[in-house]
């Protein structure tokens, strides 16, 4: 299906004749439909007069409820009724293609006539056969859905949706659960296949008993234990899938808590590790404890530290300056007192009285009496000895003992980030506390599934031996019906009917096994690629339950539907509708019906936009959605462009009171305009 | 009787009067420095290693007492204290003695309190002031002490100011 052209008449904002043409309607390569424009210039009536046309609905689930006011509510425009006083003309007609077919389809609406809304409209339809040129028109009444059987109502908030109201459909509640079943369910014609297959039992059934009014008592009997058999082997069935059931959620629940076990095995490590990790900053501290109180004694030493270049350069002055004195300064006055005391000089010559030699050591010692100045400088000089002692001394244990604590500290830092990350893996792997409820729960489980596993072969030995049974009483009764010349048509068409049956029931259970994995495969591709780099659902799957609702599990199987933002449900909404209207369509996986979402981008972020500007074109027949200027922006639009599926743009403009023009702009023009604009805003800021 | 010894004899080196409250508890029962003429040649050396001293007419100016005995100099420290004044005269014995110069290692500690005070204490809120004279302000004495090593440990560090 496909649209060509809307055309609106005194339609709310739309004074007069409006028509658009949509894109993708004459060229298939550029099929998205933009309608752009501020508040309150007409963009949800574009949507309320599609939802009217196609679903004879003139309100919208954002109007409200049942006790919404319909005398409020007025379709034609205010500026055409004020002005031309009597009766004005409003309507809505959307032209369409479908297959080989063109319809044009018109509601009328009287806003002065009836009571409610339904009865203010009247309809129109025309067929027209593209082959043959052949028209059809139907009136009123006689414009029933039949007409258009493509346009299904109830899979209509598939199709067509609010924005805002997307994410309602993956909302973690029961009963929005039970929409996304009922949808899955309409789409994959599985309520079609299920009525069919209830008739066709019944249709069986009503044979069958017609037969049993037939034959003598032997083939009544016989008939009696193929029907006892039949009913047994049913029973079986019944107990067989009950079984299967109950296997595949025990292994489900196997593989989650395998899972889980996995997860404490890897906590358990990372625990051992962490304690490691503790016990490596306990002696850390330790050490720093002790290598801060061996500085804390060295802090006495912090003057000779602090004034190292002192000492040196004192050193230097004074060496030199004991060089220059000629009276050698290793020479002690009291060394030369001994000397004499001992009546002997150095080189064993005596230094008795009288002597020579004494007289020249009491001349040195005179000397040395009378240079005080060297006596200082001497005297300085070993105590300057005694301050570089000091600095030498304990220079090396300063240094290393800072040097160890600058290293002691990094070792600390180091091991204390460690510490956080893996502080931060046993969050993320937190709920694998209970170990022994885990282990519990495994054990029954696994004792469970062997019980079911055994139960489950039995079952088919007993369903084998039940066919059989059946088959060959089947057999029976048929040869009965031969020998009593019975054998007519109805018993022809119960066989067929019971063979149909049978197949019917194979496929339904093939097709439920088959789909289930391709539909939450797509959902999820589909999900993935909408949603921004770097997001964590990009590790979930989307997964289609029992009873076809949907569901998002995390990498431990576990559900997560309810904790996931109302921009991301909206994206996961969307992906659900592309996948099942695609998948229910053609092998293309393109949707067969258009697209129209009114106002998509208010929720999402950026990145989001971008992703769904990218992927939904690709994934249906004609995009239409309306926009409001911020949620179209600059880079919006570009990217939009870039696709090459933009084919046409009206922007909402007011021309005048009560009136709004729907202008055509290519969207190259507009997204030079927006940049333009974009420019100017920039300039004058 | 050595020299020095002879010359300074009982001489009490002088310290202003609003830093005796720092030295005593600086030197006091948590023995942050062993005593009360380390923690005067610790200032001596900061002011020296910044190149700030405290000008004769400012410190002619400042109400001082004697505190710090000559004889409270310990292994090394004289040393290290007769090279400042040895320093300070250029070695030149002749003028004056050694004696005269020791208000220089005055002035300069005096002038290194004052660095301690501004760079250290008040950075990190340690100190107090009553009637103009200086007290530690110190909750947790541990967390002070190891400010302190962090702080001299960066003095360590530091490239010294080449002396004249």
């Amino acid at each position: 299906m496909k649209f060509e052209k809307l055309t609106l008449h005194n339609f709310k904002q739309f004074y007069g004749t409006q028509e658009i043409i949509f894109a993708g309607s004459d060229n298939k390569e550029q099929n998205v439909t933009v309608f752009y424009g501020v508040n309150g210039k007409g963009k949800t009536t574009i949507f309320r007069a599609i939802n009217l046309v196609l679903f004879n609905e003139p309100l919208l689930d954002q109007d409200g409820d049942e006790h919404f006011d319909t005398e409020d509510f007025i379709f034609c425009n205010k500026a055409a009724k004020e002005e031309e006083k009597d009766e004005v003309e409003c309507f809505a007609e959307l032209t369409f293609t479908h297959q080989n077919e063109r319809f044009v389809l018109k509601r009328i609406i009287d806003d002065d006539f009836g009571i409610n809304l339904s009865d203010k409209v009247t309809s129109y339809l025309q067929i027209i056969d593209m082959n043959t040129g052949h028209t059809k028109e139907f009136y009123d009444d006689d414009v029933t859905e039949d007409k258009i059987p493509f346009i299904k109502k109830h899979l209509k908030s598939y199709y067509f949706f609010d924005g805002e109201k997307t994410e309602e459909l993956t909302r973690s509640h029961p009963t929005q659960k039970k929409l996304v079943a009922k949808g899955f369910r309409a789409f994959l014609k599985i309520d079609a296949l299920e009525r069919l297959s209830k008739a066709g039992f019944e249709l069986e059934q009503e044979i069958q008993r017609s037969l049993d009014k037939t034959g003598n008592t032997k083939l009544d009997e016989k008939r009696e234990s193929f029907k006892q058999a039949s009913l047994h082997l049913e029973q079986l069935q019944k107990e067989k899938n009950e079984a299967n059931k109950e296997i595949k959620f025990l292994k489900n629940s196997l593989t989650s808590l395998d899972k889980a076990l996995n997860n404490f095995e890897k906590t358990n490590e990372i625990k051992t590790k962490l304690n490691n990790h503790m016990m490596n900053v306990e002696h850390l501290k330790e050490t720093h404890n002790t290598l801060l109180q061996e500085l804390w004694e060295l802090n006495r030493y912090s003057s000779f530290f602090l004034s190292k270049n002192l000492l040196n350069e004192v050193t230097v002055a004074s060496s030199s300056l004991r060089n220059s004195i000629p009276v050698p300064i290793g020479l002690k006055k009291e060394s030369i007192e001994h000397l004499l005391e001992r009546g002997r000089c150095v080189c064993q010559s005596c230094a008795t009285e009288g002597t020579e030699v004494k007289q020249h050591l009491e001349f040195v010692l005179e000397e040395l009496e009378k240079n005080n100045h060297s006596v200082i400088l001497d005297e300085f000089y070993k105590y300057l000895t005694e301050s570089n002692h000091v600095y030498e001394r304990n220079k090396e244990r300063v240094w290393s003992t800072l040097s160890s604590l600058d290293e002691t500290e990094q070792k600390m830092k180091k091991e204390e980030e460690t510490i956080l990350h893996l502080k931060e893996l046993l969050g993320e792997l937190s709920g694998c506390e209970s170990l022994s409820e885990k282990i519990a729960s495994y054990k029954t489980f696994t004792q469970h599934l062997s019980e079911q596993e055994m139960l489950l072969v039995d079952i088919e030995k007993r369903t084998e031996k039940k066919r059989i049974e059946v088959d060959s009483l089947r057999k029976q009764v048929k040869e009965l019906e031969i020998k009593e010349g019975i054998v007519n048509e109805k018993t022809l068409r119960r066989d067929y009917i019971s063979l149909f049956n049978e197949r019917l029931t194979q496929l339904m259970e093939k097709f439920e096994e088959k789909i289930k994995p391709i539909v939450s495969k797509q959902i999820t591709k589909t999900f993935h690629s909408l949603l921004s780099e770097g997001n964590a659902l990009h590790a979930y799957t989307v997964m289609i339950g029992e009873d076809y609702s949907l569901q998002l599990v995390d990498e431990q199987n576990q559900p997560f539907l309810g904790n996931i933002s109302a921009g991301e449900r909206q994206m996961l909404s969307i992906s659900y509708c592309i996948t099942i209207a695609s998948l229910s369509n053609d092998a293309n996986k393109t949707m067969d019906m258009p697209i129209f979402i009114d106002t998509p981008f208010s929720r999402l972020s950026l990145d989001h936009r971008l992703n769904l500007l990218n992927t939904l074109p690709n994934c249906t027949n004609q995009w239409i959605f309306t926009s409001i200027d911020t949620e179209l922006c600059k880079p919006e639009a570009t990217c939009l462009l870039e696709t090459g599926k933009w084919g046409k743009v009206y922007e909402l403009v007011s021309n005048g009171k009560y009136k709004t023009k729907m202008e055509y702009t290519a969207p190259k023009t507009f997204v030079h305009k927006l940049k333009e604009d974009n420019d100017n805003a920039l300039l004058s800021s | 009787m050595p020299y020095f010894h002879h010359e300074f004899g009982d001489t009490r080196f002088i310290i202003n009067n609003k830093y005796t409250g720092l030295y005593q508890e600086l030197y006091g029962k948590d023995n942050f420095f062993p005593s009360n003429a380390n923690v005067f040649l610790f200032f001596a050396s900061l002011g020296f290693s910044h190149q700030k001293i405290t000008s004769e007419e400012q410190w002619n100016k400042t109400a001082k007492e004697g505190r710090i005995h000559f004889t409270s100099f310990k292994e090394g420290e004289i040393g290290l204290f007769l090279s400042f004044i040895f320093h300070e005269h250029h070695f030149d014995l002749d003028k004056l003695s050694p004696k005269d110069y020791s208000h220089v290692v005055e002035r300069y500690a005096d002038a290194g309190m004052e660095l301690f005070i501004e760079h250290f204490l008040e950075k990190y809120r340690y100190v107090k002031e009553k009637d103009g004279i200086y007290y530690l302000d110190i909750i947790d004495r541990k967390d002070f002490q190891k400010d302190l090593l962090v702080y001299i440990r960066d003095l360590h560090s530091q490239p010294l100011t080449k002396t004249g």
